[in-house]
């Protein structure tokens, strides 16, 4: 199968700063990708780019073999590192919103998941506690049958049994013909689940490996590697 | 997907316009209820303390029902506006933007949203107007007082409502399209992205207001000494057609250019 998602020679500037410099990096599908690095160093940037939120300074990007827009929008399930949720909706009102323009919205399996979970269809947002309106958000992505999951911070700023209960979900919901790109610096957290990895420093891709191929060559956890990498 | 687009912009802006036109709507009846109080007071030449006041109560009540008019208009740009701002460059552009739809049928939505709630409003304020003056339509001669107006200004009844109402049309799009574009170029200031919005329109609002003098100026048109009011009415609207029509299409291509070649969501 070809490439879900490829940045040639990609640069993004705000002003003076350089967000990312010459990123060259492929994603092939059926990979759950972690994509790592500090605080600051681009992850985020690289998200975006590729969901058409930001757009490059310079190079070219492509998603499914075409350029970022409606078509590749269709294909991506994006989770971002904010509330994107209006206060003054019902999570069902999301869930209509999401099925209305994505085809690939599977509406019985947000139900379920909202079951377990037992959050009512009914409740507002403005109701929710700040963890279930990201569970709520995880749900909505992850209720897509898409090719390309682009997670930012899934894990960030929720507590460790919900990181169980994201990275689970996370897991058990996906398209396994498609893949994952999840940023993240809890890196203990995801290891477990990632087949490959991509370090991010100061805007620059230093490392795209498998997470086995790491283990063989430098014979240490990624987490390790991650601390030696990345020491202060 | 455009109708998909309506669909959900008309969701995220009826809870924003309805309690402001109930709140219109039963101020005027309320209007309406006082007007027909006073009126029956004259008519039956009743003087007492009771009726007084009451009419010293609907004057006041009057002024403070042509405010509350005013700021209906103003509130329903404001409500577009914001939710423009809301959902195309703030948190919520999260999602708009990564909806599979194109920019421009984005933009397209809000602006057939806006246009939709200015119509609403209009029909409102109509209906209220009419409410007020029913049973009293015959003693005021509208079309009377209308052709007396023309005829003052020296204008023909068939130029005025053609052109009036055409411009009318055209700016239930290009005003909200001037706000669009910009917040959108607001966008492309590095900090302060409000206030670039601000300064963007004051500098488009100057720089039209001299642009439309010289126009009229240099084309003999804005001449009013030696021009009928006919001549100056049809030129300047004329003039001012043709501008708005250049500026919708103008902030619609800004609007759309930024927003898809320039996204910057930080």
């Amino acid at each position: 199968m070809s490439t879900i998602l490829e940045y040639s020679h990609v640069t993004k500037q705000f002003g003076s700063m350089y967000a990312l410099s010459d990123v060259s990096l492929t994603i092939e599908p059926g990979h759950i990708i972690g994509l790592l690095g500090p605080n600051g160093s681009g992850k985020t940037t690289l998200i975006k780019l590729a969901c058409g939120l930001l757009v490059p300074s310079s190079g070219v990007l492509s998603v499914c073999g075409g350029p970022v827009g409606p078509e590749s929008k269709a294909r991506i399930s994006y989770l971002p590192d904010k509330n994107y949720l209006s206060e003054w909706m019902k999570v069902s009102q999301m869930i209509d919103l999401f099925h209305d323009f994505y085809d690939n919205f599977d509406r019985n399996k947000a139900y379920e998941m909202l079951k377990r979970l037992n959050i009512n269809p009914g409740q507002k947002f403005k109701t929710l506690s700040k963890g279930t309106r990201e569970k709520v958000q995880l749900i909505l992505v992850m209720s897509r049958n898409a090719d390309l999951y682009l997670l930012d911070e899934p894990i960030g700023g929720v507590d460790p049994a919900a990181r169980d209960y994201i990275l689970q979900t996370i897991l058990t919901n996906y398209n396994e013909n498609g893949s994952i790109l999840i940023s993240t610096h809890l890196i203990s957290d995801v290891e477990q689940v990632l087949d490959q990895i991509i370090f991010l420093k100061n805007g620059v891709v230093t490392l795209q490996s498998s997470v086995d191929g790491i283990r063989e060559q430098y014979g240490k956890s990624v987490d390790e590697l991650f601390r030696e990498v990345f020491q202060c | 997907m455009l109708g998909k687009l309506l669909k959900k912009d008309l969701k995220s802006t009826y809870r924003l316009f309805i309690p402001l036109l109930c709140g219109y709507g039963v101020a005027s009846v309320l209007g309406k209820i006082l007007f027909e109080i006073v009126l029956s007071q004259e008519q039956f030449a009743d003087n007492s303390g009771f009726f007084n006041g009451i009419t010293i109560f609907t004057f006041l009540y009057m002024g403070l029902f042509i405010i509350y008019l005013v700021a209906c208009y103003l509130m329903t740009s404001v409500f577009v506006i914001y939710d423009f701002y809301k959902t195309m460059v703030s948190d919520h552009g999260y999602l708009t933007h990564t909806l599979p739809v194109k920019t421009s049928s984005l933009i397209w939505s809000k602006t057939l949203i806006s246009a939709f709630w200015h119509i609403v409003m209009n029909l409102i304020v109509g209906l209220s107007v009419l409410l007020l003056f029913t049973g009293h339509l015959r003693q005021i001669p509208v079309m009377y007082i209308l052709e007396n107006f023309l005829d003052s200004m020296d204008l023909m009844f068939k130029n005025y409502t053609f052109y009036t109402g055409l411009n009318a049309f055209i700016n239930l799009f290009n005003e909200p399209l001037l706000f669009f574009a910009c917040i959108a170029v607001g966008q492309l200031w590095k900090n302060h992205r409000v206030l670039g919005a601000i300064l963007t329109y004051i500098g488009v609002h100057v720089f039209t207001q001299i642009l439309s003098t010289v126009v009229l100026v240099v084309s003999g048109t804005g001449n009013i000494y030696f021009n009928s009011s006919q001549f100056f009415y049809t030129g300047y609207m004329i003039y001012a057609t043709m501008f708005s029509i250049l500026s919708t299409v103008v902030c619609f291509l800004i609007t759309n250019y930024i927003l898809s070649r320039k996204l910057n969501l930080e």
